[in-house]
């Protein structure tokens, strides 16, 4: 498709333009690639006795973090974003399609239902949800009422609930770019296909999924990188059984006042979420 | 053959189709014609497999199909706005159904190359949808049916985006096409002048319901209701009150009173007929057969055997021009009716040029039309 091209000027000499930019770039590169350096550098020094970094290049932070520990921490990590993101695009893409497939007036009712959590700071919602569940909370005594019987401790503080938690609060940024991607779909392409013989797989692999394939990877990548990081919902959620790699950053700066450490890990971990944006990129153009 | 038999289609509440009876032959352009919202494009979804009759039965050569899906039947189909599959090229947009079916890779070379070659698209195989004009997508969704050898191939209004000069270019290609092929094409417009070109047959279709489905000429000089008669080439309707219809109503079996003047015509209309003489009448002439009075001289109106003018079968009418505006090989003259109740104000008759020139703003003028093609039909509510 032809884009529109950008003529003449806007009042203003280039130059006045390219100033107005670099004024974002340096709050940019001052604010965000500056404390970057920071973290890189920590990661290198020692920790001091009393918590306080001490200057002292090391690498010691680095062999500590290839531990089998923290190696199965990283792991356990992957898996649950991993499955984090496969459940809501299983969830994410029904109710898109449902929402890109509706009348216009309830499409806007839908996209409002949707942005409603929004409206409610994350550690609220899950706080609601940690009381919802806990053991004397609502959820346990209508179960009571009810007379199901139950251990009201296996309700909480578990690793079902804080993937239930992680898909509640992720599935928005699979819907939305799905979503967008289905409202401009035609979705006299899948009559074609169908004309032509296709059936309900191959119209999905032949002529949905090709559509769809830009938008699915940016939802993949706004579901999967900030669940990797994750460490408020494992932490309320899961109590002390459930151990992240978010949480185990954010526990070494907050509880164990080990900062290099801290640093090291969390550079391991974005080194490793800038190798899957890459290889899914990668997979994106190849395909 | 195509039979379909009663169909019936409701969305809620809304009657799309009602009780739509249809034959049609193989090798045969069929063309549904209608308003847009008439259910013509409805009927041909029902017919692809799109789309789900609420009742009735849909059969091809014998065997019934409307309970197969879209992808069994032997039909394929050209959208309105071609639905390419952006993704793929020419040649693969072609290939994509034969490549459904498990075609061998050799044959679904030579098979998509003969169908882009057909629609004088061979060279762009490589190309993407979003690369090529209007008429070539259009091309392309052409072969992209025809490869699959469909027994019947349904094109819904294909034309309509494409601009005056390749519309015609395409017209004239796709008759040439479907003659050389031999192939049953359904086509749905709702541009009657494309109809009356292309069609071997055309059925007019008013809110969900066959008006008349007859050949071209037959449609432009018989219609069979105000409807058909209406949206088939230009018109001139003259409102007035029934005579009554039978032989008592003149040798044509009807006719209506206007301005002191009797008209006679032709009536197939079921509702004039019950409602007798004094209901609410409409006649309809063609512009082209209006004359000015006394200038008549065409074989139409001369009686066969004796070559006298029969005057009995001559309606009049008088008033004054009000316009002559000049079309080419034809003059259009704008007369106002000396009395009553004219729908569309004036009528117009299309003369000769010469017979026009002699004509001035404000004359009087009297227009006479052959009774035999005067169409009288009851005027409705």
């Amino acid at each position: 498709m032809n884009r529109p091209e950008i003529e003449g000027d806007f009042g203003a000499d280039r130059s006045t333009v390219r100033l107005l930019g670099w004024a974002p770039l340096t709050w940019y590169l001052l604010f965000l690639l500056g404390p970057l350096a920071l973290v890189a550098a920590t990661s290198f020094a020692t920790r001091g006795v009393y918590g306080g970094i001490q200057w002292q290049m090391s690498f010691e932070s680095f062999t500590r973090a290839f531990d089998p520990l923290y190696l199965s921490i990283l792991f356990k990590s992957f898996i649950l974003s991993l499955g984090t993101t496969v459940a809501c695009f299983l969830i994410g893409f029904p109710v898109a399609y449902s929402m890109a497939t509706s009348s216009r007036s309830m499409r806007n009712v839908l996209i409002l239902l949707l942005a409603i959590p929004f409206l409610t700071n994350l550690v609220i919602r899950i706080c609601a949800l940690k009381a919802l569940t806990s053991f004397d909370g609502p959820l346990a005594s209508v179960l009571t009422s009810l007379g199901v019987a139950f251990d009201p401790y296996l309700l909480s503080q578990n690793a079902p609930l804080v993937i239930f938690g992680l898909i509640s609060t992720y599935l928005p940024f699979m819907v939305f770019p799905l979503y967008a991607a289905l409202e401009r779909f035609d979705f006299s392409l899948v009559e074609a296909a169908e004309d032509l013989g296709a059936n309900f797989l191959q119209v999905c692999s032949k002529v949905v999924m090709p559509a769809l394939k830009g938008a699915m990877l940016s939802g993949v990548l706004l579901v999967f990188i900030p669940a990797m990081g994750e460490f408020l919902i494992p932490d309320l959620l899961g109590g002390a059984k459930v151990m992240l790699a978010g949480n185990l950053v954010s526990e070494q700066f907050l509880k164990a006042r080990d900062w290099p450490f801290g640093s090291a890990l969390s550079f391991l971990l974005m080194i490793l979420l800038g190798l899957v944006v890459i290889v899914v990129r990668r997979w994106e153009k190849k395909a | 053959m195509l039979e379909i038999r009663s169909i019936r289609k409701n969305f809620g509440s809304q009657t799309a189709l009602e009780n739509v009876s249809l034959t049609i032959q193989e090798g045969e352009f069929f063309s549904l014609l209608g308003p847009s919202g008439c259910g013509k494009s409805t009927l041909l979804r029902i017919l692809a497999g799109l789309e789900e009759a609420s009742s009735g039965e849909i059969f091809w050569k014998g065997a019934r199909i409307d309970q197969k899906p879209a992808r069994e039947r032997p039909f394929n189909m050209v959208f309105q706005k071609y639905a390419l599959f952006p993704h793929l090229s020419v040649f693969e947009n072609v290939a994509f159904g034969l490549r459904l079916k498990k075609v061998a890779p050799a044959e679904i070379r030579s098979r998509a190359d003969e169908a882009l070659a057909l629609v004088n698209l061979a060279g762009f195989e490589d190309r993407l949808p979003e690369t090529l004009s209007g008429g070539q997508q259009q091309r392309v969704a052409l072969a992209r049916a025809l490869v699959n050898r469909p027994a019947c191939v349904l094109l819904d209004e294909p034309l309509g985006a494409l601009d005056q000069k390749l519309r015609e270019r395409m017209q004239s290609d796709l008759r040439l096409l479907q003659k050389r092929l031999g192939l049953t094409f359904i086509f749905v417009t709702h541009d009657q002048e494309e109809a009356m070109i292309l069609s071997d047959r055309i059925a007019v279709m008013n809110s969900g319901q066959l008006e008349q489905v007859s050949t071209p000429r037959e449609l432009f000089e018989k219609p069979q209701s105000l409807f058909s008669a209406r949206f088939v080439g230009g018109r001139n309707e003259i409102s007035g009150v029934s005579a009554g219809t039978g032989p008592a109503a003149g040798a044509l079996g009807a006719a209506m009173d206007f301005a002191g003047r009797r008209l006679e015509g032709v009536s197939v209309c079921r509702e004039l007929a019950s409602r007798g003489a004094g209901a609410a009448a409409r006649a309809f002439v063609r512009p082209e057969l209006l004359r000015v009075a006394g200038s008549f001289g065409g074989a139409g109106l001369v009686n066969s055997g004796t070559g006298v003018i029969d005057r009995t079968q001559v309606n009049t009418v008088s008033g004054r021009v009000q316009a002559i505006l000049f079309r080419g090989h034809k003059s259009e003259v704008m007369v106002q009716l000396a009395s009553g109740d004219v729908d569309g104000a004036a009528v117009r008759a299309l003369m000769e040029p010469e017979v026009a020139s002699k004509l001035k703003v404000g004359d009087a003028i009297e227009l006479e039309f052959a009774s035999s093609e005067t169409h009288l039909f009851w005027a409705g509510e």
